[in-house]
């Protein structure tokens, strides 16, 4: 509609149809691809543009404030004390959308220029027709007056605000453009709609809360808005706008970034030490060429023990290191046994993964009521939280580090890494007296430390939500961690141990004890039994000791036609 | 007053009562100190073949009633004593309101943790193994220094 327009002294001209719209009783003029509305007089106009039909007291609505979007408007100070105030004000309509509260908001920036002033008086006009949030330099401006209006009203905090004009009782009203006369809103002009609260019930008067709040309705026709009851809404702000926030204005932003287990690192160490995957016949061939007398002639002589370049020998149920077959070099000397030299110290191993599917489609699949223990080889058992991989899959992978028997079982569902554990998969293997007496101390010394260890019954908490009557889950599992050696001489495969309630349920238990709901319906909407958490008979004209029994019933629970 | 005399075999939180119509009559009705509760005096107590009425005439205005036990006098007379079943009385009103529901027979959310679900006191076990493990045998790593 901006496009293309035209401006004369009080209206526009459509130039690609020739039509003529006019602000009414305002003067309005286009400069620079800005629309200026000088708005005075005693008969205020409302935000509309309207169609010029010749004659100004025969005009009809047009345009509703949507229909400015886009546009630049500038107001400019009237030499009228009433009207708006003396603010020069251009401003930005920059956008529209319901709030949470249930309220339109309608997006105004606005570059103030010149004094600030937000007094008005009452005066012949139309009410209110809008909620303006403003912004000046990206902050929300105060004390502004956006709209004329029938009644005396002030802009805080982003909220436009109106008092009722005492006259006609505190309802709203608009005045016409040609009829000085109020009417009562009930007539269903176009002034604008109520909320904050709702309508009453009541169809002979509007029951108006806090009123002192008009709005818009987004269909662009201006008038009785009916709120909608929003199921679920889980917050909704009390106390007026001026107090600052109450709460229940969160992002609700759901984004959650998947976290993946990292790349094993690459170890390079050269020549400064190898590792090689021996057989047992290898094994049996490196022992006597360690003790013949050749080898030990021939080997620099940096150890009296050629035992001593010996660094380690472990055995590990795991196999898929990488590396090449090549004859084992001990210092100096080559022999001719070949094994396979690793490449790479750190190796993983997939397990593999288990979904886990929704047993009982209830509350009951997730924890406290369900519970798992997970068994990893090389660890113990471990209790695991069910509500992270409930619906989803338990994925399970070792990392494995040959030099140390290290290993880490990383657990992960669809989204990411959820936990992880170490223990130790290497059985190492004493080559002199020495390393077998520091063997065994260490073996000691780490059972007394972790006996019955490393699985905590989690607490459990029989308040939770009201009373349960469901037996805890308690820990089938009593094993502690795994230390030292230990772990090879364990089960090799991870498994995981489920729990979960038996329930009884008596077929009648719905017609007579009914599901948890929580929702808002209307009663003639539901059927069976029903017991109500909630309800005001605000409509149901009755003694109040009929009410009273009345929700008494309700509340106990009754039986929906 | 016009009574409309019905039996019923619906229970008191049935919303809907299936009535069967006895008798309509007209009958003396005492009021009582609210519109709740109400006396049928009736004359001969072989005419008590009901257990629920309606009221038809003002105050009472189309009430429904419980026929409640009742005495009989030393001069045969019986007086019913009559409570209000504001549940069929008042349906046309407040079945329009809307409410918060706490539990329901056909719109439940099993999700919602119910602390009236019976269990038995032994739970259920299951074991899953993982597709994959270590190594049933063992391999022999030797580090060499050097």
């Amino acid at each position: 509609m901006a496009i293309g327009l035209k401006e004369t002294k009080y209206s526009l001209v459509d130039e690609s149809t020739g039509e003529v719209f006019t602000f009414n009783y305002g003067k309005m003029h286009i400069e620079n691809g800005t629309i200026y509305i000088d708005a005075y007089g005693d008969d205020i106009a409302d935000w509309f543009f309207h169609k010029y039909l010749g004659d100004k007291s025969d005009v009809t609505r047009v345009f509703h404030f949507n229909d400015l979007m886009g546009l630049k408007l500038s107001l400019t100070a009237s030499q009228y004390n009433d009207v708006i105030g003396h603010v020069v004000a251009n401003l930005y309509i920059e956008g529209h959308q319901w709030e949470n509260d249930g309220r339109y908001r309608i997006n105004v920036r606005a570059d103030i220029d010149g004094k600030k002033d937000s007094s008005s008086s009452p005066n012949a006009g139309h009410g209110a027709v809008g909620l303006m949030y403003c912004y000046m330099d990206n902050e929300p401006y105060q004390g502004m007056s956006i709209y004329p209006a029938h009644f005396v009203h002030r802009f805080e905090n982003g909220y436009f605000y109106k008092v009722p004009y005492s006259a006609i009782g505190n309802k709203p009203y608009y005045q016409p453009t040609n009829n000085a006369s109020a009417s009562q809103i009930d007539a269903g002009q176009y002034i604008g709609s109520v909320w904050d609260g709702y309508w009453s019930q009541y169809p002979s008067q509007y029951i108006l809360r806090d009123y002192n709040t008009l709005g818009f309705s987004d269909s662009g026709n201006i008038g009785k808005q009916q709120p909608t009851v929003i199921e679920g809404f889980p917050f909704s702000p009390s106390g007026d706008g001026e107090s600052g926030s109450k709460g229940g204005q969160g992002t609700m932003e759901d984004s959650s970034t998947p976290i993946p287990i990292d790349e094993p690192r690459t170890l390079f160490v050269g020549n400064l030490f190898r590792v090689y995957n021996m057989t047992v016949t290898a094994l049996s061939e490196l022992s006597n060429f360690l003790l013949d007398p050749s080898f030990t002639a021939s080997v620099s002589k940096l150890f009296n023990d050629p035992m001593d370049y010996i660094t380690s020998l472990v055995a590990i149920p795991f196999s898929a290191f990488g590396g090449n077959d090549e004859p084992i070099t001990i210092g100096s000397v080559t022999s001719s046994i070949s094994a396979k030299r690793l490449n790479n110290f750190i190796a993983d191993l997939d397990c593999g993964e288990i979904n886990f599917i929704e047993y009982f489609e209830s509350f009951m699949d997730y924890s406290p009521y369900t519970r798992v223990t997970i068994y990893l080889p090389m660890i113990g058992y471990i209790n695991i939280n069910v509500d992270a991989f409930q619906n989803d899959k338990l994925a399970l992978k070792y990392r494995v580090d040959v030099l140390t028997g290290q290993c880490v079982a990383f657990l992960s569902n669809s989204k990411g890494l959820v936990a992880s554990y170490n223990g130790n998969c290497a059985y190492h293997i004493p080559l002199r007296s020495r390393d077998y007496s520091q063997m065994i101390s260490g073996i000691a010394n780490a059972t007394a430390s972790t006996l019955l260890g490393g699985v905590s019954a989690p607490s459990f908490n029989g308040a939770l939500n009201g009373a349960l009557n469901f037996k805890p889950a308690g820990s089938v599992t009593t094993a502690g961690a795994f230390s030292g050696n230990s772990g090879v001489l364990t089960n090799r495969k991870p498994y995981i141990i489920i729990e979960r309630p038996r329930i009884s349920i008596p077929r009648s238990y719905p017609h007579n004890i009914g599901y948890k709901s929580e929702i808002t319906s209307k009663l003639s909407d539901l059927h069976g039994f029903t017991t109500v958490k909630a309800i005001h008979l605000d409509s149901v004209v009755a003694t109040a000791e009929e009410k009273e029994e009345l929700e008494t019933l309700i509340l106990s629970g009754v039986v929906l036609p | 007053m016009v009574v409309k005399c019905y039996n019923t075999s619906n229970d008191k939180k049935d919303v809907n009562k299936a009535l069967t119509l006895v008798k309509e009559v007209n009958l003396e009705v005492k009021g009582g100190n609210n519109i709740m509760d109400a006396v049928l005096v009736i004359t001969n107590p072989t005419e008590v073949t009901f257990n629920y009425v309606q009221i038809v005439d003002p105050p009472y205005n189309g009430r429904y009633y419980f026929v409640l036990p009742f005495n009989t006098e030393s001069n045969g007379i019986v007086r019913l004593n009559l409570h209000e079943d504001v549940l069929m009385s008042l349906k046309s009103q407040y079945l329009n309101e809307t409410a918060v529901i706490e539990r329901q027979e056909n719109e439940g959310n099993l999700y919602l943790v119910d602390g009236e679900f019976p269990s038995e006191n032994r739970n259920k076990i299951f074991f899953k193994e993982f597709p994959n493990g270590f190594d049933i045998g063992l391999s022999y790593y030797l580090t060499i220094g050097g």
